[in-house]
């Protein structure tokens, strides 16, 4: 039908098929053929693997988490106490906060760097959370999203920079963090439990871990942008390599690593209703405890404190990093 | 580009009328192809079970189907999901058994659905066999013998403090949304206990499970909410040392609502299998053979430790529960039990 219609290009198309070009793919084609053949013929449809190593392997797995929990308390207990510790810091500050002082810094701050709109945004969502009943959770949760990005960043920014520096490293972290932004996380919040204990710890790390890849990524993307007549530049007024890290490529990076913390923080909020999971409090705590009780009302609202907080820091950190963006430019 | 537009019209229009035809020469062979089949089958409604995530549901699941299928020649099938979507869907019609309501903790979903006629108790399962309260291991128990009764909690804080809890003794609790959530703050107050202890949320039973596994191997005092006789119970019985049941005054209607409430212990909880009105009036044989089903802890434990020993499937555990056990022949009648033995 298609050769019959009165295109001219399609038919030009057509003809253009030779088969001379594509010998290889249609002998590939009758082989593969031939071999399916061949197995359906000699074994039959449901043709069962050869090998089967999944329990054996899934067992020392087992093992292992068991055998690092004991052995490695010296390193765990000590990490999984300090992380605490700073929570419950950070948790006794925002808890201490009186409401009034949170929604007014909010609103300065916003309006400072997002403009009146957010600034708006702010005051409207922030009194519907109080007069909502969410004030207390949501002041947790951001003391936990608070705790897990300052982990994050200081984590991500050296890790980001060393990779920007070595392309061998740059190779073996790619398909690490791919893992990491991958990997269903309830596969890792079980042995975070073994390893710190039941409550905000284990969470903070589960978090981490879904959350950190995109502030390596564009640390790493961020240095690497610094245009190499810059780097040059700098280079031929004698900088050392340590000067041109620091005052050179890295102020030149922060609008893309700010890009990156950015992502990082809406991810930590992503988590926080799977950090529940493991007995993290706030926000997520009130949608994993309606769900269980199937108060899908009360699920909703506290889901939207989480959407609220994370337009508020959305907005300022973009806005934030799109300053910082101009002061560059017009530095240049 | 209009012409060009056209052509692939006709080129879609043809391919579309191509597959068109070549289905309908696929549907105008089949009626022959099953015209030979035997006389038409009895109209069976299939059994979908409610595959609760939890372990003894699965196995009930499991040996329920087994026999169904086996026994009774029906087809069934399991849908899986957590409480409160599979009571939704069993409302709904989704599914149509579910091997374990567990009352009080879903009272309020049970007495509407009840009360709309579209569900019915068909049984008891697990019953007289469960009863859930504060557990410690047998380890602490035995390093500190003064240890018996929850009223003894507050000379031991020390035992139970971690940072998180700062001051106070740990007390893990139940599950979020669970109506033992709110019991066991009740018996905090109710027991004088608000002062030492606090209340600790695990957040789900995954990560209660990994927390007291984790204690006990690395034999570290825990107090914690728990019930029993579970697949995790059980593991703590035969692989971690054991476990003992704080003692607490006798349970009575009385005290659930004394001022304070609930200074007793759990009632035993109560487990129904409930179908809906119309399946079960569509399989009469299985809501009898429910009827008389009577999976209790003997079974239970039985059919875990399987379970543990082969690492095998739910399917598998089923399989060797018909094989090798002798309770369920009381719950079937003599024609389905004489199936089920000739199908292995």
């Amino acid at each position: 039908m298609a050769i019959s219609s009165p295109s001219n290009k399609k038919e030009k198309r057509w003809k253009g098929f030779d088969i001379k070009n594509h010998k290889a793919l249609i002998l590939g084609s009758v082989g593969f053929l031939a071999f399916s053949a061949i197995v359906l013929a000699v074994l039959g449809p449901a043709v069962e693997f050869p090998i089967k190593i999944g329990r054996t392997i899934s067992e020392g797995i087992d093992d292992s988490i068991g055998w690092a929990t004991t052995s490695g308390a010296w390193f765990l207990d000590p990490t999984s106490d300090g992380v605490l510790r700073f929570l419950l810091l950070i948790k006794d500050f925002f808890e201490w906060l009186p409401w009034p002082i949170f929604i007014v810094a909010t609103v300065i701050g916003s309006y400072k760097t997002a403009g009146r709109g957010i600034a708006i945004f702010a005051v409207v969502s922030l009194t519907m959370m109080g007069s909502l009943g969410l004030w207390v959770s949501a002041m947790e949760t951001m003391a936990l999203i608070v705790v897990a990005v300052i982990l994050s960043i200081s984590i991500a920014v050296p890790i980001g920079i060393l990779a920007a520096r070595s392309n061998l490293l740059d190779t073996i972290l790619r398909p690490i963090l791919d893992g990491m932004q991958t990997m269903p996380s309830f596969v890792y919040l079980v042995p975070a439990v073994m390893f710190f204990g039941i409550g905000d710890v284990p969470a903070i790390f589960a978090t981490i871990i879904y959350a950190v890849p995109p502030a390596i990524r564009l640390t790493n993307l961020g240095i690497r942008q610094v245009s190499s007549e810059i780097v040059e530049a700098a280079m031929s007024f004698g900088t050392t390599p340590r000067q041109l890290l620091l005052k050179v490529q890295i102020p030149m990076a922060v609008p893309t690593i700010m890009a990156g913390i950015n992502q990082t923080i809406m991810m930590a909020l992503a988590m926080v209703v799977i950090a529940s999971l493991v007995g993290a409090g706030g926000l997520g705590e009130d949608v994993n405890r309606a769900l269980n009780r199937f108060q899908p009302g009360e699920a909703l609202l506290s889901g939207l404190g989480i959407v609220f907080l994370a337009i508020i820091i959305d907005r300022v950190t973009q806005a934030a990093a799109n300053e910082r963006q101009k002061a560059l430019m017009g530095e240049r | 580009m209009k012409v060009v537009k056209f052509s692939k019209l006709a080129m879609l229009a043809g391919l579309t009328a191509m597959f068109a035809l070549a289905l309908a020469a696929c549907g105008g062979d089949e009626p022959a192809a099953d015209a030979p089949v035997v006389e038409a089958p009895v109209e069976k409604p299939t059994l979908i079970f409610s595959d609760l995530n939890w372990d003894s549901a699965q196995i009930q699941n499991a040996i329920v189907r087994a026999i169904a299928e086996r026994g009774y020649g029906y087809e069934t099938d399991a849908v899986p999901g957590g409480t409160i979507p599979l009571m939704q869907a069993l409302i709904a019609g989704d599914t149509n058994i579910n091997m374990e309501l567990w009352l009080p903790n879903q009272q309020e979903a049970w007495d509407e659905a009840y009360k709309s006629g579209d569900l019915k108790k068909i049984g008891k399962s697990l019953e007289d066999n469960w009863q859930s309260g504060y557990l410690i291991p047998q380890y602490t128990a035995d390093a500190n013998p003064g240890l018996k009764s929850v009223s003894d909690l507050p000379d031991y804080v020390d035992l139970f403090k971690v940072t998180a809890t700062g001051d106070k003794g740990r007390n893990i609790g139940c599950i979020p949304g669970w109506e033992c959530e709110v019991i066991n703050e009740k018996k905090l107050i109710a027991y004088g206990l608000d002062d030492t202890y606090e209340l600790v949320n695990p957040g789900s039973m995954a990560a209660l499970d990994a927390e007291i596994v984790d204690a006990f191997t690395k034999k570290e005092p825990i107090l914690f909410y728990y019930w029993g006789p579970t697949s995790l119970a059980n593991r703590l019985n035969t692989e971690l040392g054991g476990y003992v049941l704080l003692e607490e005054p006798a349970h009575s209607a009385e005290c659930e609502t004394a001022e304070p409430a609930w200074g007793c212990a759990y009632p035993l909880s109560e487990v129904l299998i409930i179908m809906r009105t119309e399946t079960a009036a569509a399989a009469p044989d299985i809501a009898a053979m429910l009827g008389k089903y009577d999976f209790n802890a003997v079974n239970q434990i039985a059919a875990s430790n399987y379970m543990a020993e082969s690492s095998g499937t739910y399917a598998e555990v089923a399989d060797w529960f018909l094989q090798n056990t002798e309770d369920w022949k009381s719950w079937v009648t003599a024609e389905a039990e004489a199936k089920i033995a000739a199908s292995y």
